[in-house]
């Protein structure tokens, strides 16, 4: 046995055991914790789904269907409140490391008040901002993310209320993304996530997200446009289910990346990729993250 | 802290014998088979490259002493068809139990179990009948389907209970309905459950029957998943009590006054 591989990465002042998240909305430490060979504490974060601060009950089904290679879904962020999730959910999450809540919301001032409540909350490392669901509105049809004014606008008025790291999760459905990402760095992100899914025909008149395989070349080209006008790093996510994707992504210019729809039909897949990502390094006698970033961007 | 309860396992393909025209049972290994409870089920992998999906099945069959169980897989598209090409000696990945159990003691209290199963529905309805029966509750099977050719005629309870067969087009059986059958022969005593499964109209006026003879109906829900492990809320139906419920988690099984609106939603 070689020396110890460490892929530990610290990312806006915290420590990840690993470059490997999930992406929101795809996961959840109680249900995976219960799944046998699977450990959450080898994922980089526990990243929760997309909270809101009232609750809501989501969207009418049908909430998904499956397309040639991806799936379009729908759900419209179901889920309990942030003062519930606070109370119940994330005392739990915070056992198995780094806690990022991914939260939501429908006007400036609920963004404001849901970073005041997850601010100093015990266990919370970060919170990631979605300002790029295709399934719910803020008044109008579009998303906070589809321009850079009104995500300077989210971002600029959430970073004087909290402590927390705050990572900006945006949208694809845009016509120039480095904008964007820029916008929300001035204004003060401390991450960029990229890309949320992509908007498709849901089921008649209806739309909703695209995520899994299709989209990942969408996503590989917004992340290294954002990584040459951005000094924060990105996590990267999109239609990524193979080694050769995670490789890619961070090769792209992602420092990190997050699995998505890849654990639907998978629900080992993280640990899956995880071996295969910690096997590729002893291969190539990378010790540690540093390393393997070095090793896998020389070779593009 | 909860236990680590949900097995994800490479299933050896022992046997895949058709059971009907278009309905095929598929025998896998399985070593932990008595850890499935009432009502539960597993999921697999989707064998089309381009599914990226879970796909629900309810355990069929259950073989303990030789650690396997089997499903009934009724070809409806490409990743059914695959399933139906499997052989022995091949493997799928398969992980489960999924989906809230029913405990044995909830049935203690009824002295009569109506069990009705529409087309390949019928699957999820034979564990309950080996449970029904052991706890030595007189049960009978209704099982319709459109014709003769589509009824699973081996089905694994033959001879522990009687049972009624309807076709919509006459070639076996009852010439119509199972639910008009079933409202015809159904005799309430003093503490009877109907649990049914199949078609979301079928199952609506079952529970429709029910309500009019003031017998418990449960009813055992499917809406597309995409995780079944309770992550991606893709299947979360809103109770006629205003609370939201995911199929795969706190069902599929549910008491079918708790669900009406979903019974009756068209989409």
């Amino acid at each position: 046995m070689n020396s110890k591989l460490d892929l530990r990465v610290q990312l806006f002042g915290i420590w990840l055991s690993s470059p490997v998240i999930v992406a929101s909305g795809t996961y959840g430490t109680k249900e995976f914790s219960a799944i046998r060979g699977f450990d959450p504490r080898r994922l980089g974060a526990q990243v929760t789904k997309g909270i809101t601060k009232d609750g809501r009950k989501g969207n009418p089904q049908p909430r998904t269907v499956e397309t040639e290679g991806g799936m379009v879904n729908s759900i419209g962020l179901e889920g309990q409140s942030a003062e519930v999730v606070i109370k119940e959910k994330i005392p739990f999450l915070a056992e198995f490391g780094p806690v990022i809540v991914n939260v939501s919301g429908f006007s400036v001032q609920e963004y404001v008040d849901l970073a005041m409540l997850l601010n100093n909350v015990a266990g919370v490392s970060a919170l990631e901002v979605n300002v790029s669901c295709p399934n719910i509105h803020s008044g109008g049809n579009t998303p906070f993310g589809a321009t850079p004014e009104a995500v300077a606008e989210v971002v600029a008025a959430i970073r004087p209320v909290t402590s927390l790291p705050l990572i900006v999760k945006l949208t694809p459905n845009v016509k120039e993304i480095a904008p964007i990402a820029v916008a929300a760095q001035d204004a003060g992100a401390d991450a960029i996530s990229l890309i949320n899914t992509v908007k498709a025909p849901l089921v008649g008149e209806r739309v909703g997200g695209l995520s899994g395989p299709p989209i990942k070349q969408i996503a590989l080209r917004m992340i290294r446009e954002v990584a040459e006008k951005v000094n924060v790093p990105i996590i990267g996510m999109g239609g990524i289910s193979t080694l050769e994707d995670v490789l890619e992504f961070l090769r792209a210019g992602a420092a990190i990346v997050a699995i998505g729809t890849a654990n639907f039909r998978n629900p080992l897949i993280m640990m899956e990729l995880l071996d295969q990502l910690e096997e590729f390094c002893r291969q190539n006698k990378l010790a540690d993250y540093q390393q393997l970033i070095a090793f896998i961007r020389k070779r593009s | 802290m909860e236990g680590k309860n949900i097995h994800v396992w490479q299933a050896e393909v022992l046997a895949n014998r058709p059971r009907a025209v278009g309905i095929f049972e598929l025998v896998l290994s399985c070593s932990f088979a008595k850890e499935f409870g009432l009502g539960q089920f597993l999921c697999l992998e989707p064998l089309a490259p381009e599914s990226v999906m879970a796909r629900p099945f309810s355990v069929y069959t259950r073989d303990l002493s030789k650690g396997t169980i089997s499903l009934l897989v009724k070809v409806v598209g490409n990743n059914t068809r695959r399933l139906s090409q499997l052989v022995p000696g091949q493997e799928i990945k398969a992980w489960g139990p999924l989906g809230r159990t029913i405990r044995p003691r909830e049935l203690s209290g009824y002295d009569k179990v109506f069990l009705v199963g529409g087309g390949v529905g019928i699957a999820a309805l034979s564990l309950w009948q080996n449970e029904v029966f052991d706890l030595g509750i007189s049960n009978e099977v209704f099982y319709g389907n459109k014709t003769g050719a589509e009824a699973v005629s081996d089905l694994g309870f033959i001879g522990r209970a009687p049972i009624h067969l309807a076709t919509d087009d006459g070639s076996l059986g009852f010439h119509g309905l199972v639910t008009d059958l079933f409202a015809q022969k159904v005799i309430a005593t003093e503490k009877t459950l109907v649990l049914t499964c199949g078609p979301k109209k079928m199952m609506c006026r079952i529970a429709e029957i029910c309500r009019q003879k003031n017998l418990g109906c449960w009813v055992s829900l499917e809406r597309t998943m995409a995780c079944g492990l309770g992550v991606c809320y893709g299947c979360s139906i809103e109770t006629d009590s205003g609370g939201m419920q995911r199929i795969c988690c706190e069902g599929p099984v549910f008491s079918a006054k708790e669900v009406s609106n979903e019974l009756q939603a068209r989409s």
